[in-house]
């Protein structure tokens, strides 16, 4: 008995000894990584473009964290041939963590605040990344990105207005992902039923109203049900952020507008209790599915794949509509332009920004150069083209006429997350990739979205307001909102009492800091955006 | 002063010898042990970014000392009333109705005599319990729905007109204490089966040859029976009266609902996690094991009043 326990002893031991020399060497392969070699690696590069390959790929590894929310097809997420490629490219190999899209910006601000956070990490929101730099712990990226000796491509190709919403006092908290089609949203119609029920592309808001009736009354799918609906609002927070888009650009309330010499958000202009108005005319006439509020974006689209839906706003591609062969989205559905607003104006979706989302550099990082040398490469040819179209050998080849087209692999890669970044860049080159990627109808909703679309002047230029962060201001929207679209609430007795909850909420201070900026020299920025 | 060093020294000793004596049972404890100090008491240092200004960069130590600022801050919010009354007014209807549920449930399992069918029922009541909320709260969703809801249909097919249940605050807390009752008081009748179950028999036989009829058993042997684990569960409960479980309201409430829907659990998942403003919400944090506290205290020391049952 006493021999077996010496045994399992010493097995024990020697399995612990095991564990202890095998971690200790991979410290020692980190370390030999993150040495000074890598330097001279570097300059190895340029003396000779065959070493370099070899060299390059023995530079380091960044780690960044993403919200990567579909498949890696043929691949795992830190096994993959877009991983594969960059590395060849740049030298330097990205080890991705995703926490899942679910409450992602929570567990990026857990991540932060535990003081152990990756290279890079991917946030959407300006507002949050100001408030991380507050909080100390964001790399000030403006000597990188400004550093054209080191970072050329950088600094060069990167629009300056992309910085904006991260930027204060000469610092820059992230490098974004600007969009080449940062306008991305457009109304789309079932133009089968519009032809079945003879109806015309509406000019305004009374000719969208008989659409969407029409749609809901006149069974346009024929099966003699009554179980169609003119309007597919549900999705996305806060209530019909997306879904009540078109309705808020003909009532003239979806940017900040100077009112009685104040500055105001949307939120509380006086043309959006007309909005909300009508809104709730649509949800009570059953023209408008009233289930707005639980659904996610998953809901939205199993409600769009039962084919009852005549009208939603959405991104320009549509290649999420589920329920449709590849390509094919095309033959049930067609944009329109927005009605003229309630001033007699063209109707324009606004926007807040051009960017996606940003890559911040936490203040812990040791590896900016590296990570920087990879946003670097992003903004060369090679890079937009890998961002546009993927690895080349599959998912893309070049013909005899030095011209990509697409290769054997899926169309919708995500190698663009890995990158993190992107330049934006919209010429004659990227606008043929997209033609690659994607059938003439997407590229006509693209440009029909580009036309449809505005920055809202005040909202790209106002500073972060960091005294906001306690305010409560979204959740009264959010509560008045759905009150008054549901039919909770009279919504003439109550708008006073919403404004004034608005004001004591926070948006008193806000109203007060954006007004005192703007006359204070912001509305000549403005004025010149 | 002498005499006194000698009697707890002797008191000392005792208690090594009798800790040396039970060695075994305390060795069952000290895992436990271990785990409450490590994971219950270990991070209690934190709360003192309740009294600082947090920042990330800084780390708990490093950050500066502000005394009483958040707290003074979260008691001139109007919405932190809000929800304390919210928290309140939920766990209130909770107590009433959800703590007195797996009682009589275990009541009426105790008066089955069929063992099959106790079974059978004891395998439904409880099967929700092991079913997550974000499972549990969408399935009541989906049956809530206004426009393809179970019940909205069968509304529709009477002839009436869809109710939005979950998007209006007149019905939500119903909602709340109902789902609660539905998902927990199958599970929780455990405890109280355990009670009945100790309850002697003797006292049943003696009572039926004294002509006592069901109801009068129940109300004169059974119910005193199991009154002192009533007691001791009723004092566990109060000391969460400030307490709602996040995940249920978190997957059941929606923006409509936000004036009795939103509790202390969600506003510090909001303006903690989502906001950063980890300090504030320590505060609340604190304020609210004070409050609980303070509840646990009070009806521990009227429980031993009235009824001599107590947790300490």
């Amino acid at each position: 008995m006493f021999k077996t326990y010496k045994i399992l002893s010493l097995a024990l031991s020697a399995l612990i000894a095991l564990s202890a020399t095998s971690a200790c060497g991979g410290g020692s392969v980190q370390t030999e990584q993150n040495s000074p070699s890598a330097s001279s690696a570097s300059s190895a590069v340029e003396a000779s473009t065959a070493v370099a390959e070899t060299v390059k790929s023995k530079l380091g590894e960044i780690e960044i964290m993403a919200d990567v929310n579909v498949d890696v097809e043929g691949g795992t997420l830190n096994e993959n041939k877009y991983l594969d490629y960059i590395e060849e490219q740049t030298g330097v190999r990205i080890k991705v963590q995703s926490p899942g899209s679910s409450s992602y910006t929570d567990k990026v601000n857990i991540v932060m605040a535990s003081g152990d956070a990756p290279d890079a990490v991917m946030i959407g929101s300006s507002n949050m990344i100001n408030q991380l730099a507050r909080n100390g712990v964001l790399t000030n990226v403006e000597p990188y990105v400004t550093d054209s000796g080191k970072y050329p491509l950088l600094a060069s190709r990167m629009p300056e207005a992309a910085y904006h919403p991260v930027s204060n006092n000469d610092s820059i908290w992230g490098v974004p992902y600007a969009r080449f089609d940062a306008f991305t949203q457009v109304t789309f119609v079932r133009k089968d039923w519009m032809a079945k029920l003879d109806l015309q592309p509406p000019a305004t808001l009374d000719d969208l109203y008989a659409i969407m009736k029409a749609f809901t009354e006149e069974d346009p799918d024929g099966n003699g049900i009554d179980d169609t609906y003119g309007l597919l609002g549900g999705g996305f927070n806060p209530v019909l952020y997306y879904g009540g888009a078109l309705f808020r650009a003909i009532f003239d309330c979806n940017t900040y507008q100077v009112i009685e010499g104040e500055v105001l958000p949307w939120q509380i202009n006086p043309n959006y209790k007309e909005y909300l108005k009508y809104m709730r005319k649509l949800a009570d006439e059953e023209i408008m599915d009233s289930d707005i509020l639980n659904s996610t974006t998953q809901v939205m689209m199993d409600k769009l794949a039962t084919h009852k839906y005549g009208l939603l706003t959405n991104f320009w591609h549509a290649n999420q509509f589920p329920g449709y062969d590849t390509w094919t989205i095309g033959d049930e559905w067609t944009t329109i332009d927005i009605p003229k607003n309630i001033k007699g104006e063209p109707g324009r979706f606004s926007y807040e920004t051009l960017s996606r989302h940003y890559a911040v550099i936490p203040s812990t990082s040791k590896k900016i150069d590296l990570t920087m040398t990879v946003f670097d490469w992003v903004c060369s040819d090679e890079g937009v083209k890998y961002v546009n179209l993927g690895v080349p050998g599959s998912d893309y080849i070049i013909d005899e006429e030095g011209k990509p087209q697409l290769g054997t692999t899926t169309k919708f890669s995500i190698n663009w997350i890995f990158t993190l970044m992107n330049p934006g860049i919209k010429n004659e080159d990227t606008e043929s990739y997209l033609a690659l990627t994607y059938p003439q109808s997407s590229i006509d909703w693209l440009n029909h979205a580009a036309e449809q679309g505005k920055l809202d002047p005040i909202a790209v230029n106002l500073p972060y307001n960091p005294d906001l962060i306690q305010a409560n201001i979204d959740k009264v929207v959010e509560e008045y909102t759905s009150q008054a679209i549901l039919g909770n609430i009279d919504i003439d007795a109550t708008w006073d009492k919403y404004i004034s909850d608005y004001m004591s909420a926070g948006g008193r201070q806000a109203v007060d800091f954006n007004t005192q900026w703007y006359n204070s020299g912001g509305k000549e920025i403005v004025g010149n955006s | 002063m002498e005499a006194r060093r000698i009697r707890m020294n002797r008191s000392f000793k005792m208690m090594i010898r009798r800790v040396y004596a039970n060695r075994l049972m305390y060795l069952f404890i000290l895992p436990g042990f271990i785990w409450f100090l490590i994971y219950k008491y270990g991070p209690m240092y934190g709360v003192v970014i309740a009294f600082k200004d947090f920042k990330f960069s800084e780390g708990i130590l490093g950050s500066a000392w502000v005394g009483l600022k958040h707290f003074q801050y979260l008691f001139s919010m109007s919405d932190f009333y809000n929800i304390v009354r919210n928290t309140i007014t939920i766990n209130l209807w909770n107590l009433l109705f959800g703590f007195t549920a797996p009682i009589i449930l275990a009541l009426i399992m105790n008066e089955v005599y069929s063992l099959k069918f106790k079974k059978a029922v004891q395998l439904a009541v409880y099967f929700p319990h092991f079913l997550s909320w974000v499972v549990f709260g969408g399935i009541i969703i989906n049956m809530l729905n206004p426009s393809q809801g179970m019940i909205n249909m069968a509304i529709k097919a009477l002839g009436g007109k869809p109710v939005h249940f979950l998007a209006q605050s007149k019905y939500f807390v119903g909602i709340v204490v109902i789902t609660s009752i539905i998902k927990e008081a199958g599970w929780g009748t455990i405890v109280y089966l355990a009670a009945l179950a100790g309850v002697d028999m003797d006292q049943y036989e003696a009572a039926v040859i004294d002509g006592a009829n069901r109801w009068q058993k129940l109300i004169y042997i059974t119910l005193p029976g199991i009154s002192s684990t009533i007691i001791i569960m009723l004092i566990l409960r109060v000391g969460y009266l400030l307490d709602v479980g996040f995940e249920q309201i978190y997957v059941l409430y929606n923006p409509s609902v936000y004036s009795v829907g939103d509790v202390i659990s969600t506003y510090i998942y909001r303006m903690g996690l989502q906001n950063m403003q980890f300090s504030l919400t320590t505060a609340i944090g604190l304020f609210q094991g004070a409050i609980n506290f303070a509840l646990i205290f009070t009806t521990n020391t009227l429980a031993k009043r009235f009824s001599d049952v107590s947790i300490w």
